[in-house]
């Protein structure tokens, strides 16, 4: 080993070798112990060899010091780094507080932003996202029949259908069935009686889902046997709420329906299916054979299965069609129509009606967010003059860009992690009171939980949103730190440079801003045509009230009948009703029941061509209390309940098709009764409120009987005001009598309307933010041109220029971005209009009218934004002006 | 207390370049023939092993470095003690102090009665 090359000492000069170093060190050791030993008089060749010897292994030591250089440079560079990351952090601090102002507006708008945005995810993820309680819950579908011919996807099985159904599905490795009948077992536990959400479920319901018990057990398929089936099951959250989590729940004895009911088990809390809010499961065959036989044409039972492995539902579905095709033949009866099945994953099922809404919603309020973002980098490159001096003199003294840049970066993302902090609080009061407004999205979601997931979305867009609104303003400024240092910054390129990012950022904000108020005006333009649908029926003054006869008491169909009267006539007789009828559901929370029926007169060709109607059930009066206006012939009459003269009343368009010439008089066969038709009411909506009028066929009660009827009442003054008489009335007549709903119809349409008004409540929210954030740009970019420009603008006063023309130019400059923004909001509003056609009714998502409404909305504001600067540009003293640089 | 052989040699080594810079600062060298001279040729060390010792010795802090000529006027790198190496010196020779008396006490020991 030599001394060190000559060549490793100059590498010194840029800066410490460490290597070189060791070089030296170990080297003036060496020759340190090579002249001792020569002056002990050995030679000089053989004192090198006895130094070396002595010195041990140099390659080795060389390394070994090498390695240690390396971690300290590792370990203090480490340092370093983190010495400037502190540095920066303490910088970005003593900014925010220099400028307090700023820093409040930008950690509340993005608090706001980032929690909004956090809230509706937390949403999005319990109830699009959750965890499904099943075992393997991906290859889990419900199933239904499908007849095709009449548009009817979403048909329930009957007992033995179902059955057959189960034999023969080789594609599944179980199949069972439930009905989630609204009525219901009552538990009468000592003061009022209270009705338990039921789920009826056959024998292999919990070993389909793959659902275990938390406490107890589930239902032994053994128990799906009359006089072994007074079994339940309850839900987690009643055994909570209205046990106390007792322990000693199972084996404990309720009363249920009037009859002694086991507890055998619990659920685990998050086993809310179906339903959502399903408290109780019990066997089907608890439900009496008299209220619902179990027969072929009886359709009241849903389906879900599990797929073998490796079979897709595309394959399942069609096995599931054959055998529907052949029970069609087999029952043409019953099952004529019933061609097709229809297979849906479970988890869409669940949550496919919920799911464009919350899109929709989620779209938006990121939209929101961007633009919020956008707004904030445009302030903070308003401030950039100040910063420039600032800025350029610490790259005099040798930052370099990269270190200029971070610094820039780490003041918005601090403001952004502490707007993104106080977002968190935000969200999760706010996804509580998103999830209080909408009623189908809290039985889908349970209890807001804000667990690590929903902490790390909302630190990413924390994180995401500071570099956003950060980034651009970053880049922008050390371009002009050059500039800077050579001549003032006013009027130079640098200044051209920023306006022309603001310009272009305002662009981006109209843009935003169109495509949000558009769909805001579109969503509100749907819902008001919904509120002001015909429903057809008088929704002021009537009340209803739905009740289930209680069959343990009253077994056999024939003495529904009498009991219904008699409630009947206790409401008729309360102060304050002039008139009070039955029918089975009442508009707008049921739809009867969906048959076939028969004209003579024409018969259909085939079974695609059979008309189809909903059967319900009424009393005499029924049109008159509900005000559907009687078109042609009479009401009913109790005669028209004899089987050998029936009489029945239809709608207007079931008439209408039916028998242009007129209906009264004709012959219609319902089922197997022959009857004639007595009367033609008007169309009333029975299912949804955007639904077209159904087709209705009404019977006399005695001819459908049923266990469930709701009792409507119609009353000049308020309904809202006699509904405790009426629960009153009818607790005369059944003590105990459980009433599944009461309430006025006005409630019952505002309840059918609730999701869509929502949804435009909240878009409508969104679309008001962002008119106001983009007019805010728009005056932010043009009162920074008349501050930047006001030498120029004194010049062309000078040069004769007049208040007019100074307007003029200064809107022109203002409103030019705007126009960009307006055209390209509503190109991107068209391209996405797609996404909101779902959530409208009787709306083109691309209607002309309204966009156009909201683009003009738009300029206007835009154009008064940039006048308020203009004019003030306007008013400049041209001398003033004259004396900027 | 070492944990194994190697720590054991490490320690030791480096308690004596601790106790040899006690006496002042001096270059990678003159320590070396200090503890060689010292402890008359007794003890086999390479001398090439102090190095890599003194480096890590600087990264705890217990010595500090400097480049500097020496008395021929040749680079060399000097050490010095800092005075967290004074107190870490201290704490080891009463360890040391501790341990040969404990030895001593039990060579010197005898059973009762014997």
């Amino acid at each position: 080993m030599g001394e060190t090359p000559f060549w490793r000492r100059y590498l010194r000069l840029w800066g410490s070798d460490p290597a070189a170093d060791v070089e030296d060190e170990l080297g003036f050791h060496l020759s340190m112990r090579v002249e001792d030993l020569i002056r002990q008089g050995r030679a000089p060749a053989e004192a090198r060899a006895q130094a070396e010897r002595e010195f041990g292994d140099v390659q080795r030591i060389r390394g070994e010091m090498n390695e240690i250089g390396r971690k300290r440079l590792k370990r203090e560079g480490r340092a370093e780094w983190w010495g400037s990351v502190r540095q920066d952090l303490r910088f970005a601090l003593r900014t925010a507080r220099r400028s307090p102002g700023f820093a409040a507006v930008a950690i509340l708008t993005l608090a706001l932003g980032i929690g909004a945005t956090t809230a509706i995810f937390t949403v999005v993820r319990q109830v699009l996202l959750r965890d499904l309680p099943f075992a393997d819950p991906d290859r889990l579908v419900a199933a239904w029949a499908a007849d095709p011919g009449h548009d009817q996807p979403h048909g329930m099985l009957a007992v033995p259908e179902f059955e057959e159904w189960r034999a023969q599905g080789a594609a599944f490795a179980g199949m069972a069935a439930y009905s989630a009948l609204p009525t219901g077992l009552t538990l009468a536990e000592g003061g009022e009686p209270v009705r338990l959400r039921t789920a009826y479920v056959s024998a292999d319901f919990f070993s389909t889902l793959g659902l275990h018990a938390r406490v107890g057990r589930v239902i032994l398929p053994a128990e799906h046997v009359p006089g072994r089936d007074r079994v339940v099951v309850l839900s987690y959250g009643l055994w909570r709420s209205r046990f106390g989590g007792d322990p000693g729940i199972v084996g404990r004895t309720l009363r249920l329906n009037d009859e002694p009911f086991t507890v055998v088990g619990v659920l685990p809390p998050d086993a809310r299916f179906p339903g959502g809010d399903t408290e109780a499961w019990t066997p089907l065959t608890v439900v009496p054979e008299s209220g619902i036989p179990r027969v072929w044409g009886v359709r009241w039972l849903n389906v879900v299965a599990r797929l073998r492995p490796g079979v897709t539902v595309e394959r399942a579905r069609s096995d599931l069609a054959m055998v529907a095709r052949r029970l069609e033949a087999e029952h043409r009866e019953s099952n004529e129509g019933w061609s097709g099945a229809t297979l849906v994953s479970l988890r869409d099922d669940i949550v496919g009606g919920v799911r464009g809404r919350l899109l929709v919603i989620f779209g938006a309020v990121l939209l929101v967010l961007v633009l919020a973002c956008v707004n904030l980098a445009n302030l903070v490159l308003a401030r950039s003059s100040l910063r420039m001096r600032e800025l350029s003199i610490r790259s005099a003294l040798g930052a370099g860009r990269a270190r200029l840049a971070r610094q820039l970066l780490t003041e918005s993302v601090v403001l952004a992690l502490v707007g993104g902090a106080l977002g968190v609080a935000l969200a999760w009061w706010g996804a509580g009171a998103l999830l209080a407004l909408d009623a189908d999205w809290q039985r889908l979601a349970g209890p807001v939980r804000m667990d690590w997931m929903v902490l790390a979305f909302a630190l990413l867009l924390s994180a995401l949103t500071g570099l956003g609104f950060g980034l651009i303003p970053a880049t922008q400024r050390l371009e002009g730190i050059a500039e800077t240092l050579r001549e003032s910054a006013r009027g130079t390129s640098a200044g051209a440079r920023a306006h022309t990012l603001r310009s272009t950022l305002v662009a981006l904000e109209v843009g935003l801003a169109v495509v949000l108020v558009a769909g805001a005006a579109l969503l509100a333009e749907s819902f008001v045509r919904l509120s002001r649908v015909e429903l057809g029926f008088d929704a002021d003054h009537t009340l209803y009230a739905r009740i289930t006869i209680p069959s343990s008491r009253y077994p056999t169909a024939e003495q529904y009948l009498p009991v219904a009267e008699r409630m009947l006539a206790a409401v008729g007789r309360v102060p304050g009703v002039t008139e009070a009828a039955e029918i089975k559901d009442a508009p707008l929370r049921g739809a009867g029941e969906r048959s076939y029926f028969e004209v003579p007169a024409h018969p259909a060709r085939s079974a695609d061509e059979q008309p189809v109607a909903s059967y319900l059930p009424v009393s005499p009066g029924y049109f008159r209390t509900m005000g559907i206006p009687l078109k042609a012939g009479r009401d009913l009459t109790p005669q028209d309940g004899d089987e050998a003269a029936a009489g029945v009343v239809v709608s207007e368009t079931l008439a209408r098709s039916n028998w242009p010439t007129g209906a009264v008089g004709e012959e219609i066969v319902v089922g197997k009764t022959r009857a004639r038709v007595v009367g033609v009411v008007g169309d009333a909506r029975y299912t949804k409120v955007d639904d077209a009028a159904t087709p209705v066929v009404y019977l006399p009660q005695r001819l459908m009987t049923r266990i469930i009827v709701t009792i409507v009442a119609r009353t000049p003054g308020d309904p809202a005001v006699l509904l405790p008489a009426v629960r009153a009335a009818i607790r005369s007549v059944e003590p105990d009598q459980p009433i599944t709903e009461i309430g006025t119809m006005r409630a019952a349409v505002s309840q059918a309307l609730a999701a869509p008004r929502f949804l435009t409540l909240l878009v409508g929210l969104f679309g008001v933010l962002a008119l106001v954030l983009a007019t805010v740009g728009v005056y932010g970019v043009v009162a920074y041109v008349v501050g930047r420009r006001t030498n120029e603008i004194g010049i062309r006063m000078a040069l004769g220029a007049g208040s007019r023309e100074i307007v003029a130019w200064t809107l022109r400059t203002g409103m030019a971005p705007v126009l960009v923004g307006l055209a390209s909001g509503l190109v991107a509003a068209l391209a996405l209009s797609g996404v909101l056609a779902a959530q409208l009714y009787e709306v083109s998502p691309g209607d002309p009218a309204i966009l156009a409404a909201v683009t003009a909305l738009l300029a206007g504001v835009s154009l008064l934004a940039s006048g308020v600067p203009a004019l003030r540009a306007a008013r400049l003293d041209p001398v003033e002006a004259l004396r900027e640089p | 207390m070492p944990r194994n052989i190697i720590d054991a040699v490490q320690g030791t080594l480096d308690f004596l370049i601790l106790k040899t810079l006690s006496w002042g600062e001096m270059h990678g060298y003159a320590v070396a023939r200090w503890i060689l001279d010292s402890s008359g040729a007794e003890l086999q060390i390479e001398e090439g092993t102090l190095y890599p010792a003194l480096h890590r010795l600087e990264d705890r802090g217990w010595v500090e470095a400097r480049w500097g000529l020496s008395e021929n006027s040749r680079r060399a790198k000097f050490y010095r003690l800092t005075p967290e190496g004074q107190r870490e010196l201290a704490e080891r020779v009463r360890d040391w102090e501790r341990f040969t008396r404990a030895v001593a006490h039990v060579l010197a020991a005898a059973p009762q009665g014997a």
